[in-house]
């Protein structure tokens, strides 16, 4: 079967909600469908489904794999040419900080900013129905379901006062 | 970010201020000094960008003469600063008057070609840019931005080559080591990959992630207005208090 975007087109945010809390009752699944707009609205304003955030993973990860990584390098350096200088030993740490610092925060940034986008889940190579109006201010309330139930999802949003309803 | 910032940069200036064997380097006030210089480039390479954004893309509604304006005063408090850091930087190393280090601050202000170099790099980074952004026709005006903020990189790029070169070509106390430093093809090859990369990476953020959030644009002109205050009108955002 195939999946199949259905759009609806609401001209401000109380309608959308309607619309979000009729889709629920209709019983599609929580994941299935999803609310665009062109500015950021509270989370939980139409209703939809918040997951729990898990970008403070991305960083974490990301700091201790620069971590290990730096420390590894700098490590592996100082032992594969042990040059004596002084008698100093030949791994110090507090020579080793400073490249171990630089890469633990070097990944932890590259890491959250992969994270977010990973979280935006973006890249989004399967762009559904979308309506230009969304970007000027209208809201888009969007079902994604297989054939069977399109003429369902199609009712469900006209009679929640859809302006006007596209397929993709 | 601001942690993030002061540290990374303390730590990079601590590349060369744990190096005792280098004149120039082993120094405490790299740290804050490098801070600084960073806004200096940093803020100036925004002014840069932004002037050419509003160039390239027509975005002459949402970059205006106003925020360069605002920049540009921030731009003189950070020279300022980073002016000072700059005078306490030379005259800690001359302080104790020790011989390698008053011979390699010279060699900076004294000497061919660094003296040349170190001239520009005070007019570029300072002399030149600053006083001129006291001036509101020069802060309103975008192609004068513009060229100051790009005077200002190269100053900055020129105060790292300083603090690097000259350092390292008097590193050894013998004599006979000393040699002048020259760069190589690859090496000018490799500065101007460095500012083609930085350019790359620019256009692709462009590319795939809005630059000016349209929607603070719009909500910042829906709550501006006006409220009178005595006999003056003065400009105001509003906000609604439940």
């Amino acid at each position: 079967m195939a999946n199949k975007s259905i759009l609806g087109l609401y001209e401000n945010p109380e309608s959308g909600a309607d619309a979000m809390d009729a889709i629920k009752e209709a019983g599609f699944p929580l994941g299935d469908f999803d609310v665009l707009t062109g500015t950021p609205y509270p989370e939980g304003a139409f209703g939809e489904y918040v997951p729990q955030h898990r970008l403070f993973r991305f960083p974490l990860f990301g700091a201790l794999l620069g971590l290990t990584i730096a420390l590894l390098f700098t490590a592996a350096t100082q032992l594969a040419y042990p040059v004596v200088s002084g008698g100093k030993p030949i791994l110090s740490i507090f020579a080793m900080i400073i490249i171990m610092y630089e890469l633990t925060m070097l990944s932890a940034v590259i890491a959250t900013v992969v994270g977010i986008i990973f979280e935006s889940r973006l890249p989004n190579f399967k762009m559904g129905a979308y309506d230009e109006r969304i970007t000027e201010g209208y809201i888009g309330v969007v079902i994604s379901c297989d054939e069977d139930r399109q003429a369902e999802a199609e009712q469900v949003l006209r009679q929640t006062g859809a302006m006007e309803v596209k397929v993709a | 970010m601001l942690p993030i910032f002061v540290s990374v940069h303390s730590i990079v200036s601590w590349d060369f201020a744990v190096t005792p064997s280098v004149e120039g380097w082993h120094s405490t006030v790299f740290a804050p000094y490098f801070v600084v210089g960073a806004v200096h480039s940093g803020v100036s390479a925004v002014v840069t960008m932004m002037a050419m954004m509003r160039w390239l893309w027509g975005w002459d509604n949402y970059i205006r003469p106003e925020h360069f304006d605002a920049l540009a005063g921030l731009l003189i408090v950070v020279a300022c600063a980073w002016l000072g850091f700059t005078f306490s930087e030379l005259i800690f190393g001359v302080y104790s008057l020790e011989a390698p280090e008053r011979a390699l601050r010279e060699m900076q202000m004294f000497e061919w070609p660094w003296n040349l170099l170190f001239i520009i790099f005070f007019l570029t980074g300072f002399a030149i840019p600053v006083p001129l952004w006291f001036f509101k026709r020069v802060r309103n005006n975008i192609a004068m931005m513009f060229w100051t903020s790009i005077l200002v990189n190269v100053g900055m790029w020129l105060e790292r080559f300083l603090i690097v070169v000259p350092g390292l070509a008097r590193k050894q106390p013998f004599v006979f080591t000393w040699d002048n430093y020259t760069p190589s093809a690859i090496e000018i090859y490799l500065l101007f990959w460095s500012i083609c990369w930085v350019s790359l990476l620019m256009l692709l953020f462009a590319r795939f992630f809005p630059l000016v959030p349209l929607f603070e644009a719009k909500e910042s002109q829906a709550f501006t207005t006006e409220i009178k205050v005595g006999r003056a009108n003065v400009p105001a955002v509003l906000r609604e208090h439940e």
